[in-house]
């Protein structure tokens, strides 16, 4: 049980004033002459009993009254699952009353031993029922009986600061929305209440828990309402959100560290299902078990019918190609609410070697370019496809966006930032063992055509021979291929393995010549072979073919787009192969036989990447009497000529500096050669002062990547160098579809949360929860009744009656 | 009220101090609202005419009956019968109460009394007077003639109400001193136990009188007009109750209901002439009763 104002149940001590009147303040009765005194004898003694008992009557409902009185001013409150005890307390308290008046009455009317004695046993009665009633009740609302609402509490105080929460509805977005309601929380509070903020932004964790600010997350509470509201005030959305999990997991440790009885956690949510994942439901016991000891209030700020547009799946051609490349982008265009079109825009930026600097404060960019424009019609549907086609970007780092046109009420996901890196054709070393076929790979790669008009993505040099490879400096080539290799030398493995290890990527297609297999199965080999070549696997009957399954590997993005059916794998059958067994734990299979061993696999090491195909890839029926491995150079090759590109396209993105496009919040790892680029770097972010970063190990490394745009790195050697990347929202971060309420009664049970939407909402379940059932109102009631009793039987007591 | 008739109430007639005149304006009054009564054509001046006889006195002879019929008639005005009256008045101290009227309830009576023997003088019935308080006091002998009504309302006038009362003894003293059949009219509270008194009425008929009693309360002593909590005294014996008046009126008016209808009832049965009075009726009540027990006398 807990009071408003527990000093008010003093006033209870007024019952004493209708008692001191009672006994010390009696009427002086007024003197009158009387002859006729013998008819007053008569009834004299009866009219005395009666008169004391209507006297006691009025004292113990006056008494009543003001003990109502007094606790009604003191807002007693008991927890609501204890109400109907109270409740029937009372009943039994007014039946005990009653039943003491007969007993009362019967004693000085000197009724019958049976009406006495019977009416005493039910007093008895009702007394023990209630006394025992009133302990049980006392003792289920917990340890502390009795406290006052002005008890400090520990109040924890989510806020989901993702960028979703920019959504603007009635000129605020949902943060401001949240901020204000929060801020007027803050003042519902208890004074010296602990209390805590917490919001989604990324990193503030790992920080705290890692340094000796650990302390100050498990003791975090602040008691300042000054600093608390400075604090919500700076709130900002960030495009790094935590899930909502590890923020309620968060909260729980951080109210289960006050020692206040009462905890409570709010949390401020525009309910998405972006917000509210499905992993909810693997809180940890630990969790549940601290949110059941804590009143959780789910405050939903969202908006109820949400209109958006947003930008997801953008998808790039290639991050890295080369100047001759077709640069292909497409994005989906989703819609929330009523649109029916929009217009996208791409927009690209020139490649500048002197930008990005700082003028006079003010950073100047290369200029962008509007280089496409869509009409997006949805035509009924949720979504669209958009779909850009740019050729000829010159040489460089390039940052560009997709952009909706227009305004809505998320802008944050209107725009999606890219970057590519834009070189010249790749170089590509073949070696082969002689009177191995090169010309069907190097023409596959670069056609004459391609190579006279210097046109081809990739510039195959003179393949070299096996023995030429010790010799050969691999620096300059983006990819190394060995055809049909003989047994290696530990000396060409440890060149191969160092360029690898260096950020090379190395193509290797097993045939006939790899025989022995023990210079394969070395050691050193191992390091950088996908598995150990086990025996090789022999089809007469022409039965086996390449069985691509799943084809979402990156080297396999051309066949993608293409309709399984299309590919007519089944005219290129697949005679010999060699086996890998076992598979290295860090290989990775790009594709299988039909046989369901591997064809292709693939394999990181150290900055690099390793592609081993287990048939040679331009086998030919040549010279007569040869026994070729399989027929996928046959005729009408073209599933061939698709694979060997996508193949090396994908070690050529591999290789060196690739990816340049992240999800805020990633770390970024960008491959540095000290020989040919700058240590030093300044890195321009977005919304932010230019700093400086250097490269260690030969690598940059950036953490900093919270805010989403283009991240300019400038630096210089032997003139300027500019390189970049970009950060983006994740895919869901627009996504305003709201979830089911039916989920949180399933993550947290029907009376483990309060739903709330306005702030009486909230006064009302803080006051039900944190104050119980207000008995207010019960009071008010019986005082009101003591009263009306009190009024009604003085009347009848002391009326006069009409004199005949 | 521009007649006499105002004078039946008691708040009027005690502005007038002399009480031959309050008995005058007191029959007067009732005489001339019997006229407007239920008893219209009931005579108290004659009961009727009779042949005019040698020896009548030529001025009672009925001038316009002899108009009417050719016949001399006399007016019969005066009773055939004489009924020797006695006023029996209470002298007990609680006879000097009253609460809030104007008279007390010895006022009250003397001023009845004095009435009824102006009445009664006035049909030449002799009347006398008793006073008794615990005893038999004074007495006037009955008497007819006009003087006596001098007589009689001067000792009314000098009577004070003193001291303690024995009706019972004192009703049983006046049986015991009438020789001849009389009406006694006894004016009291009968505050005292209702066993004796009833004993002695019933001896005061067993020796042939007519009674009646005029119970005169106080206006007060009928209603209990108290308020709030009250100390009552009762002036004889100077015995003190404390009650609430306003829990106790109901049981108290249910009191006195009950004291007067056991007397009632009690002089029903012995044929005592009951009449229930209090300070604040008009007197033409007693009077009518009188002329009722007066006519079946008759």
């Amino acid at each position: 049980m807990t009071f408003v104002n527990l000093s008010m149940t003093l006033g209870g001590l007024l019952i004493g004033i209708p008692i001191v009147l009672h006994l010390f303040m009696r009427q002086k009765p007024k003197q009158f002459i009387f002859p006729a005194i013998r008819f007053v004898q008569q009834r004299q003694k009866t009219n005395e009993r009666r008169l004391q008992l209507r006297h006691w009557l009025l004292l113990l409902l006056r008494c009543l009254a003001v003990a109502f009185a007094a606790a009604a001013l003191s807002r007693p409150h008991v927890d609501s699952t204890t109400l109907g005890n109270w409740l029937i307390i009372c009943v039994l308290g007014l039946l005990f009353v009653l039943v003491a008046l007969i007993w009362v009455g019967s004693i000085l009317q000197k009724r019958d031993r049976t009406m006495v004695v019977s009416t005493g046993l039910v007093g008895l009665f009702l007394l023990g029922g209630m006394s025992a009633l009133v302990l049980m009740t006392l003792r289920h609302g917990g340890e502390v009986a009795i406290t006052s609402r002005a008890d400090p509490i520990a109040a924890v105080l989510v806020f989901d600061t993702s960028s979703r929460m920019d959504y603007i509805q009635e000129n605020k977005t949902r943060l401001e929305e949240s901020k204000t309601t929060g801020s007027w929380l803050l003042n519902q509070f208890p004074a010296d209440s602990d209390i805590a903020i917490i919001e989604s932004r990324a990193g503030l964790f790992e920080e705290r828990d890692n340094t000796e600010q650990s302390t100050r997350a498990t003791a975090g509470f602040v008691r300042d309402r000054g600093a608390a509201e400075e604090t919500i005030r700076r709130l900002q959305t960030t495009a790094v959100g935590r899930p909502m999990r590890e923020l309620l997991q968060k909260a729980a440790a951080q109210a289960a560290a006050s020692r206040c009885e009462r905890k409570e956690i709010f949390v401020f949510t525009d309910l998405t299902q972006a917000a509210w994942k499905t992993d909810l439901a693997e809180l940890s016991t630990a969790t549940l078990e601290s949110l059941e000891d804590c009143e959780l209030y789910i405050i939903d700020v969202g908006a109820e019918d949400p209109q958006n547009l947003s930008i997801r799946n953008l998808h790039l051609s290639a991050e890295v190609l080369s100047r001759n490349d077709l640069f292909t982008i497409e994005a989906e265009i989703s819609r929330l609410g009523s649109y029916e079109n929009c217009l996208v825009d791409l927009q690209l930026e020139e490649a500048n070697l002197d930008l990005p600097v700082l003028q006079d404060g003010k950073l100047l960019v290369p200029t962008v370019q509007r280089r496409g424009r869509e009409v997006c019609d949805f035509k009924g549907s949720g979504s669209q496809q958009v779909r850009f086609v740019v050729r000829g970007i010159p040489h460089g780092v390039h940052h560009g966006s997709v952009k909706i046109i227009g305004e809505d009420g998320l802008s944050v996901d209107d725009v999606r930032h890219f970057s590519i890196k834009v070189q010249e054709a790749w170089p590509v070393l073949v070696v082969a063992p002689n009177r191995v076929n090169t010309f069907l790979l190097t023409e596959a790669l670069a056609s004459f055509e391609e190579r006279s008009a210097e046109q081809g993505s990739f510039v195959c040099e003179e393949p070299i021979s096996q023995v030429e490879l010790v010799n050969h400096s691999l620096e300059n080539y983006s990819i190394v291929c060995l055809l049909d290799p003989r047994p290696l030398t530990p000396d060409d493995w440890t060149q191969l393995l160092e360029y690898v290890e260096g950020g090379g990527s190395l193509a290797v297609f097993l045939g006939h010549n790899a025989n022995p297999t023990g210079s394969f199965n070395d050691p050193i080999a191992q390091q950088l072979l996908p598995g150990k070549l086990a025996r090789q696997t022999r089809n007469i009957d022409r039965s086996l073919f390449l069985a691509p399954g799943r084809l979402d590997h990156p080297a396999l993005q051309s066949f993608r787009s293409l309709p399984p059916a299309s590919v007519p794998w089944s005219r290129f059958p697949i005679l010999r192969h060699w086996d890998i067994d076992p598979v290295g734990e860090e290989s990775q299979v790009i594709l299988r036989y039909g046989n369901d061993k591997p064809a292709i696999l693939s394999r990181h090491v150290g900055r690099g990447q390793v592609v081993l195909m287990t048939t040679p890839i331009t086998e030919v029926h040549l010279p007569p009497g040869w026994r070729p491995w399989n027929e996928l150079a046959g005729e009408n090759d073209w599933p061939r000529f698709v694979l060997v590109n996508d193949l090396f396209r994908f070690l050529a993105e591999q290789s060196g500096q690739s990816r340049l496009n992240y999800l805020a919040g990633e770390r970024v790892w960008l491959p540095n050669s000290p020989l040919e680029q700058p240590i030093r770097y300044q890195l321009f972010a977005p919304q932010s002062q230019p700093y400086e970063v250097t490269a260690f190990s030969n690598r940059l490394s950036i953490q900093s990547t919270a805010v989403i745009g283009a991240y300019r790195l400038k630096g210089d050697r032997d003139g300027p160098v500019v390189r970049g990347f970009c950060m983006n929202l994740p895919e869901d971060a627009g996504d305003l579809l709201r979830t089911d309420q039916k989920n949180l009664d399933d993550w947290f049970g029907l009376e483990g949360y309060q739903y709330v939407r306005s702030r009486e909402e909230i006064e009302f379940g803080v006051r039900e929860s944190r104050q119980g059932q207000e008995l207010y109102p019960f009071l008010i009631v019986l005082l009101a009744l003591m009263l009306g009793l009190e009024q009604t039987l003085s009347n009848r007591f002391y009326k006069t009656p009409a004199i005949q | 009220m521009p007649t006499v008739e105002k004078y039946l109430k008691p708040e009027v007639i005690n502005q007038i101090k002399r009480l031959d005149l309050r008995a005058q304006f007191v029959v007067r009054g009732f005489l001339q609202g019997l006229h407007a009564s239920p008893f219209q054509g009931f005579s108290v001046e004659f009961s009727e005419h009779r042949r005019y006889a040698v020896g009548d006195d030529p001025k009672d002879i009925d001038w316009l009956v002899y108009a009417k019929t050719d016949k001399y008639y006399v007016k019969k005005f005066e009773a055939e019968t004489n009924i020797t009256g006695y006023l029996a008045m209470d002298l007990s101290q609680s006879m000097g109460y009253t609460y809030r009227q104007e008279l007390s309830k010895f006022d009250y009576a003397i001023c009845l009394a004095a009435a009824l023997c102006y009445l009664m003088i006035h049909q030449q019935d002799p009347v006398g007077l008793v006073t008794f308080d615990e005893r038999m006091r004074e007495s006037i002998s009955p008497k007819s003639k006009r003087a006596q009504l001098g007589h009689v309302l001067a000792h009314l006038a000098r009577l004070k109400p003193t001291g303690k009362t024995d009706i019972a003894n004192s009703l049983s003293q006046i049986a015991a001193m009438l020789r001849h059949k009389s009406l006694v009219m006894v004016f009291s509270d009968f505050l005292v136990d209702s066993g004796p008194v009833f004993q002695a009425l019933r001896q005061l008929r067993h020796g042939g009188h007519d009674v009646i009693l005029f119970h005169i309360l106080d206006e007060a002593e009928v209603t209990f007009p108290f308020n709030g909590k009250v100390q009552l005294e009762e002036p004889e014996t100077e015995e003190k109750i404390e009650v609430d008046a306003n829990d106790f009126r109901q049981d108290y008016v249910a009191e006195v209901e009950s004291f007067r209808d056991e007397y009632r009832r009690e002089c029903y049965q012995t044929g005592v002439d009951y009449v229930e009075l209090d300070t604040s009726m008009q007197f033409d009540k007693a009077l009518l009763e009188y002329l009722l027990s007066r006519r079946a006398r008759g």
